[in-house]
Order: structure tokens, then sequence, then C-alpha cells
């Protein structure tokens, strides 16, 4: 027996949405595996930031792997950072990927507060296909969430003071 | 403004004006999820606090907008049945007409400001509550029924201070036991009730 047109409608429309489920894994696992380096790749600029101290002993940096689950990501490991000045600690906690206003996110939070790390692009009205390649690292403060200003080594080094409660 | 005239203010407007910021937020937060779904900056229009929000986060965000939403029309309702019963009140000071005129005459007279009366602990709806222990025209089944709504505005008065005074404390129930519909069904059920009383007892018709 021939199956009904509606039967061929459902079947034809359950078939596209497996090649878009497939095309959308294959998306995601990219993704992923890009926003895993990302944050490797900030942990080392860190790690290089703070050599000096970590040569002579002053603080250390440890990583570790912590394991994260998103709806589109689904469950990977991702690196985090430890940073250990005397008894207090600043731990940076990758959240997630997806997030609204850019690629990815980690919590900074130290013995003073906390700011996030958010991965932005710097022109959020680049062609869409272009937003991901230019995004860069940004502050985000929690009084004044929608500036983001750039992390760089200099604004790296005033946060670090400012959450280990560090003087002038 | 929407709910200035308590002489007529009814839970059903305010039960719409919910269901108006209810839809609103429903709004809001799609577009909260479009935009996680596009990695698009953040609208101006939405929260500071969805800056950098995860799909959980959203979701968590806009469900503790939707309770703040419950409690603002909670605390409407109940302000609203306050003053609504209070006003009623006023209007029946005539020492001599009737029982429950002079009760309310006289704890009015007592207090130093009107709202200083309260509605239970021997105060106004009390007064009503003794009112219906006199009346000889109604079966026991029917003097239950409408003490009991007259009763009920008192379990959520509690929820009106805790939430009128900062919340400083914690309260004995769940806040989500008290939902606007709920509240709103108890103010509709009081308002029925006074004005049956005052129907079978022949008094000026409740406010």
């Amino acid at each position: 027996m021939h199956p009904s047109k509606f039967e061929e409608q459902v079947k034809k429309h359950v078939e596209s949405l497996k090649k878009l489920g497939t095309e959308n894994a294959a998306d995601w696992d990219e993704r992923r595996r890009w926003w895993q380096q990302k944050v490797t790749q900030l942990l080392d600029i860190i790690d290089k930031w703070l050599g000096p101290l970590i040569q002579d002993k002053t603080v250390t940096f440890t990583r570790s792997t912590d394991s994260i689950t998103e709806e589109a990501l689904g469950e990977y490991e991702v690196q985090s950072g430890l940073v250990q000045l005397g008894t207090k600690q600043l731990h940076l906690r990758p959240v997630a990927s997806v997030i609204i206003g850019g690629f990815g996110r980690i919590d900074v939070d130290g013995p003073n507060g906390s700011v996030m790390f958010i991965l932005s692009a710097p022109d959020p009205h680049a062609p869409r296909h272009l937003l991901r390649d230019s995004a860069a690292w940004f502050i985000s403060h929690p009084k004044q969430r929608r500036e983001l200003r750039p992390l760089t080594k200099e604004t790296f080094e005033q946060l670090f003071t400012d959450l280990f409660g560090i003087d002038g | 403004m929407l709910f200035d005239q308590p002489e007529t203010l009814e839970p059903d407007d305010i039960l719409d004006w919910h269901a108006l910021c209810t839809a609103g937020l429903r709004r809001e937060r799609l577009d909260a999820h479009t935009c996680l779904e596009s990695s698009a900056p953040l609208p101006s229009y939405l929260a500071n606090a969805l800056v950098g929000a995860t799909n959980t986060e959203i979701d968590r965000y806009f469900k503790s907008c939707q309770q703040e939403l419950d409690l603002s029309a909670v605390l409407t309702l109940i302000a609203g049945a306050e003053a609504r019963i209070r006003l009623d009140a006023q209007r029946r000071t005539h020492p001599s007409a009737n029982t429950l005129a002079g009760r309310l005459t006289f704890l009015q007279s007592q207090a130093v400001r009107v709202w200083g009366v309260p509605l239970y602990k021997g105060g106004i709806l009390d007064a009503w509550k003794n009112h219906v222990g006199t009346l000889t025209n109604l079966s026991p089944r029917e003097r239950s029924r409408i003490l009991t709504a007259i009763g009920g505005l008192k379990d959520v008065l509690r929820v009106r201070h805790w939430v009128a005074h900062g919340r400083y404390w914690q309260l004995n129930r769940n806040i989500e036991s008290y939902p606007p519909t709920t509240v709103a069904q108890t103010a509709t059920s009081l308002y029925a009730a006074l004005r049956e009383v005052a129907n079978y007892s022949g008094l000026m018709a409740f406010a």
C-alpha cells in the first residue's frame, strides 16, 4: 500500500529536521572546540601576565578542568584557573559559550568582589559571519554590566588589585 | 492612574493589568532568547542584568520578574480590598441605625487615624462577623459559608504586611501559595458575602 500524501508530508518533514539537526550538531561541535581553545588561550595569557609574580612565588596560578553543560553544546570539559595570593584566592570559572551579547563568559570571583570576562565582537554591527572571528575579551562589572572594557594587561592588573583588595 | 479609585476598583481590573504585564514579560523573555541564539548585543530596553546571561539565567531572571509582578498584583488586590472595606465602614457611621453601624462608629471614634482601626482582632470585619451571628434568617450552612468568606482576607493580610514592610521576616507559607487569581477570588468572595449580609439585614448595600 502506498503512503498517503499526509504520511509523505510528515516523513519529509522528519527527514528535513534530521538533516538540520546533523548540520547544527556539526556547527555546535566546532563552536565548542573554538570556545575551549579561547578559554585555554586566555588562561595562557594570564599566566604570562602573572609570570614574574609566579616565578618569585608571590602568587601561584593553577588550572583545573571543569565540566559544563549547555543546551546547545551539550556536556563538555573546559579549563578553569585559580590565582592564590597568600590565603586569598581568585577564581576564573568559565560559565558558558552561548550567552547574550557574546560568544562566551568567564566569571571571576575574588575576595573583594566579582566581574565577568565576556568574549564579544568589538563591533556588534559587523557582518554576522565576521562577528565571531573578531571576538575579543572584555570586562563587565556588576554595577555597569553594559560598559565592556577591553581586557588588557593594564586592565587585568587593575582588576587583580581591586579583587584582592590591594591598596595603591 | 489605573487603580486610584478604590470605591470602584474590582479584582478583575487588577487581574487584567497583571495579564497585560505578564504578556509583556513573555515577549521580553522571548527577545532575550532570540538575542542569545544570534549572539546579538543586548537591546537597550532589556535589563542590564541580562548582559552575558546564559539560557538558564534568562529563564531564572524572568521567573523572578514574574514572581515580583505577582506580588505587586497581590499587594494591590489586598490593599484595594482593605480600602473598599474601610470606605464602606465610614459610610455606616450612624450610631443608632443598627448594631453593625453602632460598632463601626464606636471603632472609628476610638481610633486616632481611620486606618488605625483593625480589620480583624475586634475590628471592622469582626464587627461584620458578629453581625452575621445576630441574623436569624440564615441556615447554619449559609452562616458558615459567609463567615468563611469574611474571614478569608485574614490569611492574605500576612502577605500584604510582609511585602509592604520590606519582607524582612520569613513568611510561614511559600509565597507561591498566594497567586493573584486566588487572592482576587478571596476579595471577590468577601465582597459578595458582605453584600449578602447587607441584603439579608436590610442594611445599606456594601460599597
